[in-house]
């Protein structure tokens, strides 16, 4: 009888819980029956069909059953709370799958909740990967069109957002300075190049010296110019880069990253197609130390016998 | 990745050579090939049962078969791997011909013509070709293969080197008396296109009827790979195989003008010879050609006779200056290092270049290199630029150059580069027509310089 | 065939390499021997004149090599086991002369540091 009493009580927890963490969600899923899975929800309790269900189009009566179910569907999955949370946003993407989106890099910019205030939503531990599959999906959402971006996913999202905190330090937005002039770091192994790059009709100084001069290899030349190239605009700016350390490759594709970015300084429409080119992915990669013991940074010397 | 040249094949219909080797392709087949032996009919099959007793006999005999022996053909000839590495090769039949106009000589000093492709004179009958051949004008890896036949691009530059053949031309017009002489360095980066305009030069100079006098290749001269010898009157170390080479290349291009060229006194060649006044210049080279021990003296005469009134017009080129104001790798007696300008050749050269000497009328050419490292000294002299002072700087070096003209080779202008890049369109170098967008490309990563603008026309972007 | 330094030398060989034959002849010595006679690093033998080649095998005479140069090495070491020195005696157990352990690795010394009495 014990058991029964617990099982009863538990039943209680999920359902008021649930109802007090996810009240927007729950009340905003759409009147439509849901999907094939909905079904599968063992409660028979008359609490749970006003829950999950719209509240202007209540459920056709069904027989009450005589055997007590879980609330929730995700009651066995170990977190209920974590998984009603998801397999409602799956739902909200569910039925705005069709609607047209915009490319990542022009989504309006949000700030989603960390997984700590996360953790205070959900009212359990999160793994950090069980997270992600929630971010994944609010990103997915966010990309809709802002145009035609449905009310009640606006409302959901809203709910994942961190409020803007004025007193932090906005990114400086770069601008060409009055001299016509964009300027732009990039690095690269060790190089790094500093950039100016104005409107002009495509001459290049590196350093001082012509391109021809300080890039021998035609593939270095190639690195350099690359951004200009891919964008068709090889003619259209001038290039004064002043580059230090490294090597001739690192300090051109070290040039490459500065051009991209002062690029986008002068056209920020270009970012996709430079981003499309590899242009403005910062390869950080950097040679790995050598170690004591080791005869490079991760060869061993041979294994000799004794 | 199939080079791009390749797909043309496709297109054009496959002439072979006459005169190339035929490049042997096994392309996947499951035909037997004709050279291969027909399968032999088989014969009655042999039966044990009718002789028994030879078929035991071959089993218990170990028959050891007695192998040839072979004497392995080397793959080459002794000689042969150099001429195959030297070999210049002109034209191409699986090329696109594209008709453009002859570099005539009144094209000298043209300004209009700049940026225009011309084809060398090459008509029926026309030998520059072959006498720019024997001059050694054309080097392998000009990309002379590439094309249907030679052609070149008339630069600004060019008309800078026409507009000093032109002054000798004038001068030789008014009927003038008095010694011109124009001298004048190439200088740039690499691949800058020096050797192609003392290739132009040359071209102008033996239509003009001039005579010719090349060193293709300075280095030749100093890496002590021919046989030198100390003259003690002139405190010059000789080398007469390479002199010899020299004359040789000189009387092929220039037979008919030096057939006109008579001598004014008569010369004493070597010991014992003697060439009289009046004989022409032919029969000198000639004899000289046969006997190394004759050639400096040969060249001597040919050299002043050049510098007497009535004299024809020389062009005199060296081709990689910087090889000669380097050390040479020749030893003297005490093992110290001959200095280039101890050498009987590229001495005679820079007397010229320097004005120590000179032609009657004629123009002297020579282009640097940027093969060669270290030529402190020279790029000092030619750029003016600030040296250090703790350097030590070779004194002859500037002094060896001066008075001459230097005519900065640079990058080609948009222009140039425009009628270039349309050339090898038309040959069917690149892929695709070329549009603004491929050209802004291909201009801007081979920033103007000829050789990249090859190159990046030739390979595919990754 | 030509006759250099009382040798037959091919035809056909590089100077250089012919001379560098010779024991005591190293190529620092035969590029000098070389500046000394005007001859060129791709010279070969049939290019040299029969003057030069007596010239040249004169100026060899002049100098200690080959068997002359042998010998006087082992004189000197000779000498050493005379006069009873550390490493005479080394010399005549052919040991290493010059400090080096013994445990291990001394087959140079074992066929360099012999007593050669005749030679």
């Amino acid at each position: 009888m014990t058991t029964t009493a617990t099982f009863l009580q538990r039943c209680h927890r999920a359902l008021t819980e649930i109802h007090r963490l996810t009240p927007q969600l729950t009340s905003q899923l759409p009147g439509k029956p849901l999907h094939p899975h909905r079904p599968r929800s063992l409660t028979t309790s008359p609490a749970s069909t006003a829950l999950t269900t719209s509240f202007s189009q209540p459920l056709p009566e069904v027989a009450p059953r005589t055997r007590l179910t879980p609330l929730s569907p995700s009651y066995y999955t170990g977190s209920p709370e974590y998984y009603d949370n998801l397999l409602a946003l799956q739902d909200l993407l569910r039925s705005h799958e069709a609607l047209p989106t915009i490319h990542g890099d022009e989504a309006p910019e949000v700030q989603w909740k960390t997984i700590d205030e996360y953790r205070l939503i959900i009212g359990d531990r999160v793994k950090p990967s069980r997270y992600n599959k929630v971010i994944r999906i609010l990103d997915r959402l966010n990309r809709i069109d802002p145009a035609i971006m449905p009310a009640e996913t606006k409302a959901a999202l809203l709910l994942y957002t961190r409020p803007r905190n004025p007193e932090l330090k906005r990114r400086v937005e770069r601008t060409v300075d009055n001299f016509g002039r964009a300027y732009a770091i990039g690095r690269r192994k060790t190089a790094v190049a500093r950039v100016f790059l104005v409107e002009g009709e495509g001459q290049t100084l590196v350093n001082g010296l012509p391109i021809i001069k300080k890039f021998s290899r035609i593939h270095d030349r190639e690195s350099v110019l690359w951004p200009l190239v891919v964008t068709n605009r090889a003619d259209k700016y001038n290039v004064f880069a002043v580059v230090k350390g490294g090597g001739k490759t690192g300090q051109a594709e070290a040039c490459t990253l500065a051009i991209a970015r002062a690029l986008r300084i002068h056209e920020p429409a270009l970012k996709h197609a430079l981003r499309e080119a590899g242009c403005i992915t910062v390869d950080h990669r950097q040679v790995e130390r050598k170690k004591p013991g080791h005869l490079k940074a991760r060869k061993m010397p041979a294994w000799v016998k004794r | 990745m199939v080079p791009p040249i390749l797909w043309r094949c496709l297109r054009m219909p496959h002439i072979i050579h006459p005169l190339k080797p035929r490049l042997c392709l096994h392309n996947f087949t499951t035909t037997p090939p004709f050279s291969a032996k027909p399968l032999k009919p088989k014969g009655p099959p042999t039966s044990s049962k009718m002789n028994p007793g030879k078929q035991r006999m071959q089993s218990n005999k170990v028959h050891v078969k007695k192998k040839p022996i072979l004497v392995q053909k080397p793959a080459y000839e002794v000689g042969q791997r150099k001429e195959l590495r030297k070999r210049i090769v002109l034209s191409n039949t699986n090329a696109i011909p594209v008709v453009l106009p002859t570099m005539t000589a009144d094209l000298i000093g043209n300004e209009d013509a700049a940026g225009a492709m011309f084809a060398l004179p090459s008509g029926e009958g026309d030998t520059i070709v072959d006498r720019l051949r024997a001059l050694e004008a054309f080097q392998t890896k000009q990309h002379w293969p590439f094309f249907y036949r030679p052609c070149t691009l008339f630069r600004r530059e060019t008309v800078e080197v026409g507009r000093l053949l032109e002054r000798v031309v004038k001068w030789e017009a008014a009927g003038e008396d008095g010694r011109v002489n124009e001298r004048a360095i190439l200088h740039g980066y690499y691949g800058c296109g020096r050797s192609i305009l003392l290739l132009q030069a040359m071209t102008w100079a033996l239509q003009k009827e001039w005579i010719v006098i090349a060193i293709p290749n300075a280095q030749d001269l100093v890496i002590g790979h021919t046989e030198y010898e100390f003259e003690g009157s002139s405190h010059l170390w000789l080398q007469k195989a390479s002199t010899t080479d020299l004359l040789n290349r000189v009387l092929k291009a220039n037979r008919k003008a030096l057939k006109g060229m008579k001598l004014s006194q008569s010369y004493r060649l070597g010991r014992i010879d003697e060439v009289r006044k009046g004989d022409s210049m032919e029969r000198v080279l000639e004899t000289a050609v046969l006997d190394p021990l004759l050639a400096w003296d040969a060249f001597n005469v040919l050299l002043g006779e050049l510098g007497l009134p009535g004299s024809p017009p020389a062009l005199f080129t060296l081709d990689n200056l910087n090889q000669i104001s380097i050390p040479s790798k020749y030893r003297d007696q005490a093992f110290n290092a001959i200095h280039s300008h101890d050498l009987a050749l590229p001495n005679a050269f820079l007397a010229y270049l320097s004005g120590k000497r000179g032609f009657h009328k004629g123009v002297i050419l020579a282009a640097t290199s940027s093969k060669c490292s270290r030529t402190l000294a020279l790029d000092a002299a030619l750029e003016c630029r600030e040296v250090d002072p703790y350097e030590r700087l070779d004194p002859r070096i500037g002094p060896s150059i001066e008075g001459a003209q230097i005519i900065r080779v640079d990058s080609l202008s948009k222009e140039e580069a425009k009628g270039l890049m349309d050339y090898y369109n038309q040959s069917g170098i690149m892929k695709d027509p070329v549009d603004i967008a491929t050209f802004n490309e291909k201009y801007a990563v081979s920033a103007g310089n000829p050789r990249d603008l090859f190159g990046t026309c030739l390979r595919m972007r990754q | 065939m030509v006759n250099l330094y009382g040798v037959q030398v091919a035809e056909n060989q590089l100077v250089h390499k012919a001379l560098r034959s010779f024991f005591g002849i190293g190529h620092s010595v035969a590029d000098r021997i070389c500046a000394k006679f005007s001859i060129h690093k791709t010279a070969r033998i049939s290019q040299l004149t029969q003057p030069k080649v007596t010239a040249i095998t004169l100026e060899m005479t002049k100098m200690v090599i080959d068997t002359e140069l042998k010998r006087k090495i082992a004189d000197n070491v000779i000498r050493l086991k005379d006069i009873g020195t550390y490493r005479g005696k080394r010399h005549a157990l052919g040991l290493p002369v010059r400090g080096q352990k013994t445990k291990k690795q001394i087959v140079c010394a074992r066929r360099f540091n012999r007593l050669r009495t005749n030679i």
